[in-house]
């Protein structure tokens, strides 16, 4: 993957000294093993810092500004690009003025936790390096190494789109890793081997801490006034707390399918390791399965009705 | 130890409004047991300028500055706004409905500087509560001795908005309290009183400050602002001026961190701030 | 002090003599989350990982029922809700140790007359036994040295486990009396002055360790200085204001308020809140004293280093446990930002 950094940092220096972009959004190395943050780079010096690489894991349209006229050039997975697609299709934004599209063919993210289990805990990880199929973790008392098919990040093995659909300019691994198959988890509903489908799924949230952490790297909650904020603390009373967290959660799922990508940031968010997309990815199967739809594939697309957007309850949200 | 949690039992006496639009509402309580109300008087001195905790039971509670004075003794009353989800709750109660109070909470208006001293008590708006509790607090006969010159300066939007408009008239007859009330605007000929903002007429009316001079301000934020700016200019230090700060509150006692302001706690290290703490203070308010 | 020389395979009786009489908790892993969960015999656990959930959910729950009441009659009554029964952590980092002191300055605080304790708190402390497990190997998210603590730190301990080998170090904390409880004679022995050395040695390793690693730095200019850097609206430009940090933090204690009613029978609660969420400072008149991201990014930080060790003799809200810097989704880091603001 180092030479699609090369690539990306090319185009960021020359897109930056000729001033057609106010930034670059990308990401940056962090201060953990495997940590990535996104990493807004407005001159060719700062561009140096950009990185891209299977930690990449979080999705970038959650962090394109709609305020001022800035225009800002974006790596953008498949994912990350369809998530700008609904965008534009909701009216945040207009891709097509503000938005430089640098599309990633993305060979698929690999999972820090899937990682740190292996190591033996995340206090064990000192060092990570992905170098052909093997991750090498350096931990404590040596080494270990494991196969990079192992640690896949699930969402990436469910992956439709690799690759924007279209891009301003579209990068390649010459050499990409060939991620594996997976099994198609298709948003079954959990099972955890309990009895009811109701002890199931609250088998499922019962770790959830009501963090939002989930909403809040979503690209697609972007509402000014979420409805967990219209009375947050009932949203966490004692009396009932695991019922609120399924409330909070079914409310969510159903406010996102039909614009859901599946890209996962919100599993990878997640403290706490529950796998948050399940619920929306049943929804978005249904849907998929009554009108062949598929969000953000098409900017200038018809969505089916029935599918939320924050325009809906905030006519001001719409800003194109 | 004692749970700061609970609440003394309270049942609603009256219900009155106070403005045209019927948006404040003056509620007065009476403490369920004598010996609650020893605790809440006596033994915790409550003074003017302290609030309480008001409890909903399945609502909520909410700080509210106490509008009745310690000697008001059998009664404790708060005139409030409907705003949210509790005080929309709280003004369609009926007379003898059970709530829970914790208090008294909260520092007080500092009444040991205050005394031998010319007090002006100026408020503007719905944030009169305090000063009717600090002013007939001083003007009870017991007390009266106690300070010199009072000055109240009173100002509301527009005459329905006045609260406590049959006190007020009595306090503008009362012969040893000097009396300014005043609305933005007024159509009536009736009105004899001024027309104007606060901060000017204060500007107008009140005596320059010397060694024995305080004033304590409430009120929204450009109004004390501004009379801040007018008090500066009678030569009143920021150590002779005292205000009420207001924040989200929940606990009430210092440990919930929702009211705090850089290293200040609303609740537990104020409301009542003189104007040299609030210069020290951070603008996160 | 006094210490004692456990055999690892004597573990499992060990706690399981302690259970007799104790709601043990011990570290346990499932599936990548370690948490502290009751004892049970044939448990795997988990020492080196720092559980998930700080050991704080145990004095300051997430959700917990302050008041019942009953409007049936005339008058809502309350009863205090009735405390947990004795708790015994075993295995505790001594950073989320040093935490429950912190947390005990702001709700325990019996410094001075006015001081107001919080009851419910102040209960499960006296009512908790925490016996600690030192960290030989530091994690690459770990300061707590520079946060004013240390991996074999006894801070908030009543003893404190240190693994040599074959055997377990147990160094009671004689100061302690609830820590006379973990003295079993039959299944200890007097420690040598070999393994005391071991220890030692043991605990300036991971000293060494921590050395090398990214610090905390206690930053200098005065609040209102700090107040105004770049440096906030820079980092609020991709923090999310989840909850992430705060809920994780051993040493943040922000809580709100709720009451729910249901059919004449009530509860007041209390749960986590966050400052970084919106609405934590909103007023009911709409003004929002910190209405964006910048200014609850700031008041974060500037609560941890600058407000909080203002008020108490220069000590941080932070014990260095890391898990911010490991699990926020945005890769923010208090030492960068510590180093920042000095």
């Amino acid at each position: 993957m180092n030479d699609l950094q090369d690539q990306i940092i090319s185009k960021a220096k020359a897109l930056l000294k000729e001033k057609r972009v106010d930034a670059v959004l990308g990401f940056c190395r962090g201060t953990v093993p495997m940590a990535r943050r996104p990493f807004w780079a407005r001159s060719p010096e700062e561009a140096e810092l950009l990185c891209w690489d299977e930690f990449c894991l979080t999705n970038l349209a959650n962090f394109v500004s709609i305020d001022g006229e800035e225009v800002v050039a974006v790596t953008a997975k498949g994912c990350d690009w369809r998530n700008l697609v609904v965008h534009h299709q909701e009216g945040r934004l207009d891709v097509t003025r503000q938005i430089v599209v640098l599309g990633i063919d993305c060979e698929g993210m690999l999972d820090p936790e899937k990682i740190r289990r292996a190591a033996g805990g995340p206090e064990r990880v000192l060092e990570v390096h992905c170098t052909g199929e093997q991750i090498k973790i350096s931990v404590p008392d040596g080494e270990i190494l494991i196969d990079r098919a192992s640690v896949y990040r699930q969402s990436c093995l469910e992956c439709i789109q690799h690759a924007p659909l279209s891009a301003d300019e579209l990068f390649q691994n010459p050499e990409p890793h060939r991620r594996p198959d997976s099994g198609d988890s298709s948003g079954e509903k959990p099972s955890l081997g309990s009895d009811t489908k109701e002890d199931a799924l609250r088998n499922h949230f019962k770790d959830c801490l009501m963090c939002f952490a989930c909403r809040d790297i979503c690209p697609l909650c972007y509402c000014s006034r979420c409805f967990v904020d219209v009375e947050k603390s009932h949203w966490l009373t004692a009396q009932a707390a695991i019922d609120r967290v399924l409330d909070f959660h079914f409310f969510r799922a159903h406010h996102i399918a039909g614009r859901c990508t599946e890209c996962g940031a919100c599993e990878t968010a997640c403290p706490m390791n529950i796998s948050v997309r399940q619920l929306v990815t049943k929804l978005n199967r249904d849907i998929a399965e009554s009108t062949k739809y598929i969000p953000g594939m098409k900017m200038d697309g018809d969505v089916p009705d029935g599918v939320f957007r924050p325009s809906y309850h905030e006519p001001s949200r719409r800003r194109v | 130890m004692q749970n700061h949690y609970t609440k003394y039992p309270v049942s609603l006496h009256t219900v009155t409004n106070e403005t045209a639009d019927k948006n404040m509402k003056t509620f007065e309580f009476q403490f369920k047991h004598e010996y609650e109300a020893d605790r809440f008087f006596e033994e915790e001195a409550f003074k003017p300028g302290q609030f309480a905790m008001l409890w909903l039971p399945g609502v909520g509670e909410i700080p509210l500055g106490i509008a009745s004075s310690p000697t008001e003794r059998n009664t404790l009353r708060f005139t409030v706004n409907r705003i949210g989800k509790v005080t929309s709750q709280l003004h369609e109660l009926a007379c003898g409905s059970m709530l829970g109070v914790r208090g008294p909470l909260g520092n007080g208006f500092p009444w040991q500087k205050l005394q031998n001293k010319n007090i002006a008590l100026i408020g503007g708006g719905y944030a009169f509560t305090t000063l009717r509790s600090s002013l007939v607090y001083m003007l009870d006969p017991a007390h009266r001795g106690a300070f010199g010159n009072i000055h109240l300066f009173y100002g509301a939007r527009n005459p329905g908005m006045l609260l406590y408009k049959e006190e007020l008239d009595n306090w503008v007859k009362h012969d040893d309290l000097d009396v300014h009330i005043s609305v933005d605007t007024s159509d009536s000929a009736d009105w004899k009183h001024h027309v104007g903002l606060i901060p000017s007429i204060v500007a107008q009316e009140l005596p320059q400050a010397d060694d024995d001079a305080f004033a304590i301000v409430c009120g929204p934020p450009l109004m004390i602002k501004f009379t801040l700016l007018t008090l500066r200019e009678k030569g009143y230090i920021p150590s002779q001026v005292f205000i009420s700060l207001e924040n989200r509150m929940k606990c009430g006692i210092g440990h919930c961190g929702h009211c705090t302001i850089g290293k200040v706690c609303v609740c537990s290290d104020g409301p009542v701030f003189s104007m040299a703490e609030m210069e020290e203070m951070l603008q996160d308010y | 002090m006094s210490s004692y020389i456990l055999r690892k395979e004597r573990l499992p009786s060990y706690l399981k003599r302690l259970a007799e009489k104790y709601d043990v908790r011990v570290p346990v892993t499932v599936d990548g989350i370690t948490l502290f969960s009751p004892y049970q015999d044939n448990l795997a656990l988990d020492f080196t990982s720092h559980a998930r959930i700080s050991a704080k959910s145990f004095f300051l729950p997430q959700r917990e029922v302050l008041l019942h009441y009953d409007t049936a009659g005339d008058e809502p009554q309350d009863e205090q809700t009735v405390a947990d029964p004795h708790k015994l952590l075993f295995g505790v980092k001594p950073c989320d140790a040093r935490a429950i002191e912190l947390n005990a300055r702001l709700l325990a605080d019996d410094s001075s007359e006015a001081s107001v304790q919080d009851i419910y708190f102040k209960r499960r402390v006296d009512n908790t036994i925490m016996l600690g497990y030192g960290c030989d190997q530091p994690g690459a998210s770990c300061f707590c040295p520079s946060a004013g603590g240390g991996p074999f730190d006894r801070a908030g301990l009543d003893a404190l486990i240190t693994d040599i080998g074959d055997e377990l170090l147990v160094t009671i904390f004689e100061d302690r009396p609830k820590a006379q409880i973990l003295v079993h004679d039959d299944l200890m022995e007097e420690a040598t002055s070999e393994s005391l050395e071991v220890a030692a040695r043991i605990e300036e390793d991971a000293v060494k360790i921590l050395s090398s690693m990214p610090e905390l730095v206690k930053p200098e200019p005065k609040e209102s200085e700090l107040f105004e850097l770049a440096l906030w609206e820079e980092t609020a430009r991709r923090c999310v204001n989840c909850g992430i940090c705060t809920y994780l933090c051993p040493t943040c204690t922000c809580f709100d308020m709720m009451d729910e009613i249901s059919e004449g029978c009530g509860t007041q609660s209390r749960c986590w809140d966050s400052c970084m969420f919106g609405l934590f400072t909103l007023h009911a008149s709409g003004h929002n004293p910190r209405p964006g991201g910048k200014e609850r990014v700031r008041q974060r930080f500037m609560h941890k280093l600058s407000y909080f060790p203002d008020l108490h003799d220069g000590v941080l809200s932070c014990v260095g446990c890391g898990r911010c810097v490991l699990y926020c989704p945005v890769n923010i880091d208090i030492r960068e930002i510590s180093r920042m603001m000095a």
